[in-house]
């Protein structure tokens, strides 16, 4: 949600797909952006066109296979939870970027992201609660984590 | 994962972090940091070690648990902008939160 964000910031059109349960964060992260109902449509199924990007965070089943028509010739696919797309960046012509993507990370970008959600030009949902570290609290945690994503 | 700093006996820089900075950061499950050849190893720990070089302090207007949730998502995503996607040049953008059944 934070990518989505960010691309908001810079000017992007964003579509991402949500849950319901989700829908109302999302649209107050950006009144234009197109939020895709993932238990009832399916992106690639849909005519979108032409994306100059594609973010897979969750590792979502043959999201790489499904965005070759969601993609112009040189748009780029990313995920962070998949090695379908391979990883070699340049791998696929003429796709600008099309790899997992493995994080280096550096204090000055969190330093940023702190700055972003401490001004509140960032959000992010904390709808669960913090669990206490012993065993209950993490047997909880998982418990909770079975329902649904947790941070 | 976002720890308050309790000691630091061997960094050479750690001065900017006082005994009991609030500080928060990035720390790999397994392996090594990209930098250093110092080995790291998880954070489902009441204690870990961490290169300083590694850790930012944590502002006064942000929870443990905001900085402790968006370091690894909020990092990547900045990074995936920056360095990777060259957001400038990007005009439609669809992003993928959730599985499929």
């Amino acid at each position: 949600m934070i990518a989505a964000q960010l691309a908001v910031q810079a000017g992007a059109n964003v579509y991402t797909t949500a849950s319901p349960r989700n829908t109302e964060f999302v649209q107050s992260l950006g009144k234009d952006i197109t939020i895709i109902n993932y238990r009832e449509e399916k992106w690639w199924d849909m005519n979108l066109t032409d994306f100059d990007a594609v973010i897979d965070t969750t590792g979502e089943e043959k999201a790489w296979e499904n965005s070759s028509n969601v993609l112009k010739p040189d748009g780029s696919f990313v995920t962070i939870a998949s090695f379908d797309v391979g990883f070699d960046p340049n791998g696929h012509p003429p796709r600008k970027y099309a790899a997992f993507y493995c994080l280096c990370n550096k204090p000055s970008a969190q330093d940023t992201i702190a700055k972003g959600l401490e001004e509140c030009t960032l959000k992010i949902p904390l709808v669960e609660p913090a669990y206490p570290f012993t065993e209950q609290g993490a047997k909880d945690m998982l418990t909770a984590q079975a329902k649904g994503a947790s941070l | 994962m976002t720890p308050m700093l309790l000691n630091s006996p061997s960094e050479p820089d750690a001065s900017q972090f006082p005994i009991g900075t609030n500080v928060f950061g990035v720390q790999w499950g397994q392996g090594k940091h990209d930098e250093d050849d110092k080995p790291c190893g998880g954070t489902f720990a009441q204690y870990v070690a961490v290169p300083t070089s590694r850790l930012s302090i944590k502002p006064d207007g942000l929870s443990h648990e905001a900085a402790a949730a968006s370091s690894l998502v909020g990092t990547t995503a900045l990074r995936l902008h920056s360095n990777v996607l060259m957001l400038r040049r990007v005009i439609k953008f669809l992003s993928l939160v959730g599985r499929h059944p």
